[in-house]
């Protein structure tokens, strides 16, 4: 089994990587995308439907906070239901959206602020070392230099400093992640196409 | 199937039942011991053993013999005038043994004992108890069975019996001693008529005797029972008579010295050198007889030197000890008892004329010897040759039961003495009684000689009754511990030999330990069972000597390891270098700091204040950015190029959280671009909110160009896959997404019309605010879409990873945050003006943030050196 399971992954794989260079594997590798497009919906399906049941299983269990499984529960049940019959562009999903969604989320970017400051703020306590120093400097002088004074721009800061840092510096990093993203992700590729790795199973 | 034992010795087969090969006579079974019925031992010294306690289990006709002894003796003390009485009840060695043969027990009176003491074989056939003398000796009654009775006497010793052999006796006799039997009073016509004159019962004197045997030992015709070294002695003797004329009295040189000097005079008469000298003696008064070679002496030899040295003692008296051992050679001539100076030592039966009873030459000579005295012998120092020549006529069997040379081996110094330690009771008794025996004159006469007693009275005076007693051979002093029985007893433990009865000649050749008696005695008494090895079965083959045997208590050796105190330190650093291996390196903590709500608080609400006062005020205090970085040229440049109408393609993949910075940066691209090209847009999503959004977006910020969908604009919605989606949606956009946001046939619609494939959009603008999301867009596409623009608007903490693409020229602009929707949105103459309502907002809260994180860093950096210097202070 696990060498069919292999021998299907491997082929898939090359045919996928045979179309990005020849075209008469463009359509078999659509199709092959197309199936991983449904595989993937469905496994999000599937982790909605184990959502639901493990947060079933807690409210029949009766644990601790189980009120907000119960509130998950029925929220999800509602916007499924009320996007299945009145479709995302309704008003009432916008309200939805524009009631719940946005300023929960935005709320917790904003609780996020409040706390990558905190945290920045008592770094220095815990931690003096010069990563540290230099960690707060750089946030400092990119907040800095990102704000505007009444007058314009902080003088050699927000002119000269900060695009520096944010087109040198900030750049050569990530490039370095990116150049590092772009080999791993070859290497995983190719451990896959290889059988080497078999995140499929079977290992 | 009868069993036979094979002989170790010839390895013939034997009856499992006899003790000796029948073959080679060898023993076929060992000698059982007394104890253990183990044989002597290698190594062990016989335990000596006091005789007193084999006193009851003598036999009985032993013990006659010594009773009859003792009363011989005291008769002798009363008769001391009348040697002719006490010649018949002296008491002698053998004298008891011939007494005893008068008594009921005279059955185990051996044959050839009774024919030397004369006594007339009785018709009654001897039973085999006569040959115990030798059967126990060699640890088996039956083994000299066959040979014993009287049937089987040899002839030799068949002259030596009674004048009057019984007729049932006669035809087993050889025609020899038949004929010597009865040439009595007829001329003996056989060599052995010579030794039957020495019967005592023969009147005839015994000069005359050897006389006419020595006459007739050439006429002898009738050898063919004669016995081979008899035979082989006549021709001797023939030949000497024909080459040497017949000699001289004087010529004593055939006859056995001590023969000799019985005829020869107190005066150093010569003797005939051709006759044993032994023989000569009786003939001494007989020239006839002196001058008849002996058979068996050595012609042309003097006197002295043919004697042999234990006969040398019975020369002539011309020195002290001759004349002292004749006494009873003299008798023979001189019926008187003649006291001499040496007369105690020796033995008065041996004085007296039928001496030829028993040192005649049917007596073995070892037995004569025994007659002699011992210190004569032990002084004499006989040679062993000569000895061996003087046991020449000791038949095999009888060789092989006598001990021919341990009687002399024992040095008289030490005889001595261990015979006054060792010797019996009974023995003591015969010492006791001999104090005034006379000597008993020997007297001529059958019946004397008959009753001739192997003790005599002087036998048992003085040191002559120990030494005579001590030089017994030791075979035939254990016959007399033997059981009286009449059938072969079994050796037992109680009758076996003992090692401490074993004969002298065997514990002479015994190996001596010289550590002492005492290691001896616990090695005989160490029999321990070997039970493994190599001597597994054994026993007693490896003593354990008290000597050589740990004398203490083994010592006892710690276990415990001998180290020294450097030794023990370099372990001790050993084991804590590897402790410290294995053991964790502890990690610094630290105390954890009390959480700040106060600080929490401030921070909360001093930023909360400023964006929330900032934006509820409306205010444009601070300036919007100045200049133009080269991703927002370029994105403006590409919004510009597309053409009017155009299809766009703009994929939203970004976070509700984030939603308002990716408005405020997106909304004066689109600005710009709904107002000047008016392009027909189709909006995808990877995020799942992003249909939603996009519908936010469209209805929010660019709610002014009044754009509806599937007219100006198409919401594909949730493009699932990620990756594999936004690969196959640029090959092949109808196929992935036939369907809108509403599951409304989406390629049919007005905004994408003429839209077959991704390079076939006027532009793609992508607005993500994640990394992740921009690179697989530009990626997956970059084959498929062409040379289509491709503009990134993202949010400002995914610019840096976006920047790099804008670089490399894969996408051809980036506005990035709201720092450059104000850029941006400068360009546009400040349209829409959503980011300009919140960069004073943003501006603020950059400020506050940025102060905040110097001041509270710095403030923090004192309290923490601080704490760790009071942390140091109080270690």
């Amino acid at each position: 089994m696990r060498i069919i399971t292999a021998i299907i992954a491997i082929a898939v794989g090359v045919i996928v990587l045979a179309g990005y260079f020849i075209p008469a594997f463009a359509d078999l590798q659509t199709l092959l995308l197309n199936w991983a497009m449904i595989l993937v919906g469905m496994a999000a399906l599937v982790g909605v439907l184990n959502l639901i049941m493990v947060h079933a299983d807690k409210i029949r269990r009766r644990e601790k906070n189980s009120i907000y499984s119960a509130f998950l529960i029925i929220f999800l049940a509602a916007t499924l239901l009320f996007g299945m019959i009145l479709g995302p562009g309704h008003a009432t999903m916008q309200l939805v959206l524009e009631g719940i969604i946005i300023p929960v989320e935005a709320a917790l970017m904003g609780v996020l602020t409040i706390s990558l400051l905190y945290a920045a703020i008592r770094l220095l306590r815990r931690r003096a070392n010069v990563m540290s120093i230099t960690f707060l400097l750089t946030a400092a002088l990119i907040l800095f230099g990102s704000a505007t004074l009444p007058f314009g721009d902080v003088p050699l800061i927000g002119t000269l400093l900060r695009p520096w840092v944010t087109q040198v510096l900030a750049l050569g990093g990530a490039r370095g992640i990116l150049i590092g993203v772009a080999l791993g992700s070859l290497t995983t590729g190719l451990r896959v196409l290889f059988g080497a790795d078999r995140p499929y199973g079977g290992q | 199937m009868v069993d036979m034992i094979k002989c170790p010795v010839c390895g013939e087969g034997n009856l499992a039942d006899q003790e000796f090969c029948q073959f080679c006579q060898s023993r076929l079974k060992p000698v059982a011991g007394k104890s253990g019925d183990a044989p002597l031992m290698p190594g062990q010294i016989p335990t000596k053993k006091n005789t007193a306690e084999l006193e009851p289990i003598l036999p009985q006709w032993l013990k006659d013999a010594r009773d009859k002894a003792r009363q011989s003796i005291e008769d002798d003390s009363t008769r001391t005038s009348s040697p002719a009485e006490s010649h018949a009840s002296e008491p002698d060695l053998l004298a008891g043994l011939q007494s005893q043969a008068g008594s009921d027990d005279e059955d185990e009176t051996p044959d050839w004992l009774a024919s030397i003491t004369g006594e007339s074989h009785k018709s009654k056939k001897a039973p085999p108890e006569s040959s115990e003398v030798r059967w126990v000796e060699l640890g088996d009654k039956n083994d000299f069975a066959q040979d014993t009775p009287q049937d089987e006497t040899p002839s030799w010793l068949a002259g030596l019996q009674a004048s009057a052999p019984a007729a049932s006796e006669e035809d087993e006799l050889t025609d020899w001693l038949r004929n010597d039997s009865e040439s009595k009073k007829s001329q003996p016509d056989t060599d052995s008529d010579w030794l039957k004159n020495l019967d005592p019962g023969n009147e005839t004197p015994s000069h005359e005797l050897f006389n006419e045997s020595n006459s007739d030992l050439n006429d002898n015709a009738s050898l063919g029972d004669t016995p081979e070294w008899l035979r082989q002695m006549d021709a001797q003797a023939s030949a000497a008579k024909q080459l040497e004329p017949k000699p001289d009295l004087s010529d004593s040189s055939g006859l056995p010295d001590w023969f000799a000097q019985q005829d020869l005079p107190v005066n150093d008469k010569p003797v005939s050198s051709d006759l044993p000298a032994w023989l000569n003696s009786p003939s001494d008064g007989d020239q006839d007889s002196a001058g008849q070679p002996a058979p068996w002496t050595e012609s042309g030899t003097s006197q002295n030197e043919a004697n042999p040295d234990w006969l040398k003692g019975l020369e002539p008296a011309s020195t002290p000890v001759a004349s002292s051992d004749d006494d009873w050679l003299k008798d023979l001539q001189q019926p008187e008892p003649q006291e001499t100076a040496f007369q105690g030592e020796t033995p008065s039966w041996l004085k007296k004329d039928d001496f030829e009873a028993i040192t005649a030459p049917d007596v073995p000579a070892w037995l004569a010897g025994d007659n002699l005295p011992a210190s004569q012998i032990h002084e004499d120092t006989m040679p062993l040759e000569k000895l061996d020549a003087s046991f020449g006529d000791i038949p095999d069997w009888l060789k092989a039961a006598a001990p021919q040379s341990s009687v002399f081996d024992d040095a008289p110094s030490e005889a001595v003495p261990t015979t006054e330690s060792s010797d019996t009771d009974w023995l003591a008794s015969f010492k006791s009684s001999e104090v005034d025996l006379p000597d008993a004159p020997f007297e001529k006469g059958s019946d004397e000689l008959v009753a001739a007693p192997a003790f005599t009275a002087d036998t048992f005076q003085g040191e002559n009754a120990d030494l005579l007693f001590q030089e017994m051979p030791d075979w035939l002093s254990n016959a007399s511990d033997a059981p009286p029985s009449s059938t072969p007893t079994p050796i037992t433990s109680a009758d076996a030999i003992s090692p401490g009865e074993l004969p002298s000649w065997v514990q002479a050749m015994r190996p001596v330990d010289p550590s002492g008696g005492s290691n001896s005695t616990s090695l005989s008494s160490d029999q321990t069972l070997e039970t493994r090895g190599a001597l597994s079965g054994l026993q007693g083959v490896l003593p354990a000597v008290p000597g050589y045997a740990p004398s203490s208590k083994p010592k006892a050796y710690s276990i415990r390891l001998q180290v020294s105190e450097e030794q023990q330190s370099h372990a001790a650093l050993l084991e804590q270098i590897l402790a410290a291996e294995a053991e964790p390196e502890p990690i610094a903590s630290f105390l954890p700091l009390a959480a700040s709500r106060s600080l929490r608080w401030l921070l909360t609400i001093v930023i909360f204040s400023a964006v929330l006062g900032t934006l509820l005020l409306g205010s444009q205090f601070f300036s919007m950015p100045v200049g133009m970085p080269a991703e927002l040229a370029g994105a403006l440049q590409a919004v510009q190029a597309i053409p009017e109408g155009a299809p766009v393609l703009v994929a939203t993949d970004y976070q509700p959280s984030l939603v308002s910075e990716m408005e405020a940066a997106a909304a004066p691209v689109f600005d710009q671009m709904l107002l000047l090209r008016h392009p027909r847009l189709t909006f995808i999503s990877t995020s799942e909110t992003g249909g939603i959004l996009t519908e936010r977006f469209i209805a929010g910020p660019l709610a002014g160009h009044s754009y509806e969908n599937r007219v100006t604009y198409l919401n594909l919605g949730y493009l699932p896959g990620g990756l594999m989606g936004i690969r196959a949606f640029s090959q092949n956009p109808s196929l992935t997404m036939p369907y809108d946001i509403a599951l409304k046939p989406a390629w049919d619609s007005a905004p994408v019309q003429g839209v077959s494939s991704l390079s076939q959009f006027a532009a793609i603008i992508l607005i993500t605010d994640n990394a992740d999301s921009a690179r697989a867009w530009i990626e997956q596409t970059t084959s498929l879409r062409g040379s289509i623009p491709f503009v990134v608007i993202s949010s400002a903490q995914a610019s840096p990873m976006i920047q790099p693409y804008y670089n490399s020229e894969q996408i051809n602009g980036l506005v990035s945050g709201l720092y450059g929707g104000a850029l941006f949105e400068q360009n546009n103459a400040g349209r829409p003006g959503t980011a300009r309502k919140y960069w004073d907002a943003y501006s603020v809260t950059m400020l506050l943030t940025m102060a905040f994180v110097v001041v509270g860093g710095l403030w923090n950096l004192a309290l923490g050196m601080r704490d760790r210097n009071s942390a140091k202070e109080g270690r």
